[in-house]
């Protein structure tokens, strides 16, 4: 059963004593009274796969939105992100739970899915090919990830590769794509199709909105894919198109510097990472223009 | 001063290009290390040495020897001992 098969009333029902529903690979408990915010949901996330605990799953995540109290609940109201307890995310604005919701996952899964090797990168595949775009904010990865999907590429991850330490196997975690500022137009205008939610203004990343990951790509989440090639973007307004190598030693450092938790998987990081510099091209890609670099990147992959 | 390497402490390599990457499982740490600090962990993994000892199994001419040319060896020694690497034989 899908999230979608759900009336948007009784969505909002289960929302209020905790969905519980699938994302990749985990099991998530939702609980939220805030307003709006289920049908922002359903418009993202309405293919995913909705779980009615029957058959045991245990709950990776419990994930509340809570609304403020006391005064917070009238005067500029706030929404509060929980997982197990205290966390350290500030509260937002109650219309933008969404947003919160999105950044409060990350954290989650940044913090607590140490089973994996986990990059800081966006994921796309072409069958069991994986192409990596690592990337600072600011740097591309996201708008590039989203225009990749709108060709046809597959989504494992607009923000986490998750790495099997002992097979390099990355497990998909299809989830929408945050596109921010500037970013939101340019892949409205690559691809008019683009499914995007509601523009929230004003957060701490400036203006944002999701895109739906494509229905293929949610319901590919158990097909895992293997490191292929890794490019890191590097946006900068004035840039021509330009791809250059980046040397095994150099693409060491880099990928192991980009993981949330090289250190703590200990050896078995160490090999993972070993494992995918042999198996992968490297590349820096400076870009000033979406389409050019995607046809970089699509040239490149073909080879 | 003679040194060594632990004798249980296993020594995972990766090579990329020049540079080798070495794991060390006492401190979860990786370290990038030049064809010299490979070489003499390897002299250290197979017994104690001193540093003349290091310098002979290396090639390096023990005529000439000086305070001077054996400063980058001293130095990388003591590198080696600050990550736990290498450990000087205490007497």
């Amino acid at each position: 059963m899908r999230i979608a098969d759900l009336t948007s009333v009784e969505l909002a029902r289960r929302m209020r004593t905790g969905l519980l529903w699938r994302a990749g690979p985990f099991v998530v408990r939702l609980t939220t009274t805030a307003p709006i915010f289920p049908d922002q949901f359903l418009l993202l996330y309405g293919e995913h796969p909705l779980l009615d605990g029957s058959f045991g799953d245990v709950t990776d995540f419990h994930i509340e939105l809570a609304r403020g109290q006391g005064i917070r609940r009238w005067w500029r109201p706030k929404i509060f992100f929980s997982m197990d307890g205290p966390n350290p995310l500030a509260p937002f604005p109650l219309d933008h739970a969404l947003p919160l919701f999105e950044w409060g996952f990350n954290y989650a899964i940044a913090t607590r899915a140490n089973q994996y090797l986990l990059l800081h990168t966006a994921v796309v595949a072409r069958g069991n090919r994986a192409l990596l775009l690592p990337g600072l904010p600011g740097s591309g990865k996201s708008t590039l990830c989203a225009a990749l999907v709108l060709n046809g590429w597959r989504l494992l991850s607009d923000e986490f590769a998750l790495v099997r330490p002992a097979t390099g196997e990355i497990v998909p975690l299809p989830r929408s794509i945050t596109l921010k500022n500037a970013s939101i137009a340019i892949i409205r205008a690559y691809d008019s199709s683009a499914v995007l939610g509601p523009e929230f203004p004003k957060t701490r990343k400036g203006t944002v909105a999701h895109m739906r990951p494509p229905v293929s790509s949610v319901r590919a989440a158990n097909d895992v894919a293997f490191a292929t090639w890794v490019v890191c973007p590097h946006f900068h307004k004035e840039a021509h198109a330009l791809m250059d190598p980046i040397p095994k030693d150099h693409g060491f450092l880099r990928l192991a510097g980009n993981a949330f938790n090289y250190e703590l998987q200990g050896v078995r990081g160490f090999r993972a990472v070993a494992r995918m510099i042999r198996g992968c091209q490297m590349y820096d890609l400076s870009f000033g223009e979406l389409t050019t670099a995607v046809a970089l990147l699509e040239e490149l992959t073909a080879s | 001063m003679v040194w060594f390497v632990p004798p249980d402490m296993p020594l995972i390599w990766e090579q990329f290009e020049d540079a080798f990457f070495l794991f060390n499982p006492f401190s979860n740490e990786t370290h990038v290390l030049n064809e010299l600090a490979v070489e003499i962990l390897q002299i250290l993994r197979t017994g104690p040495a001193s540093l003349p000892e290091i310098l002979d199994h290396l090639g390096v001419e023990m005529n000439h020897v000086t305070d001077d040319t054996t400063l980058p060896y001293r130095k990388l020694l003591q590198e080696l001992d600050r990550f736990g690497l290498i450990l000087p034989v205490v007497p």
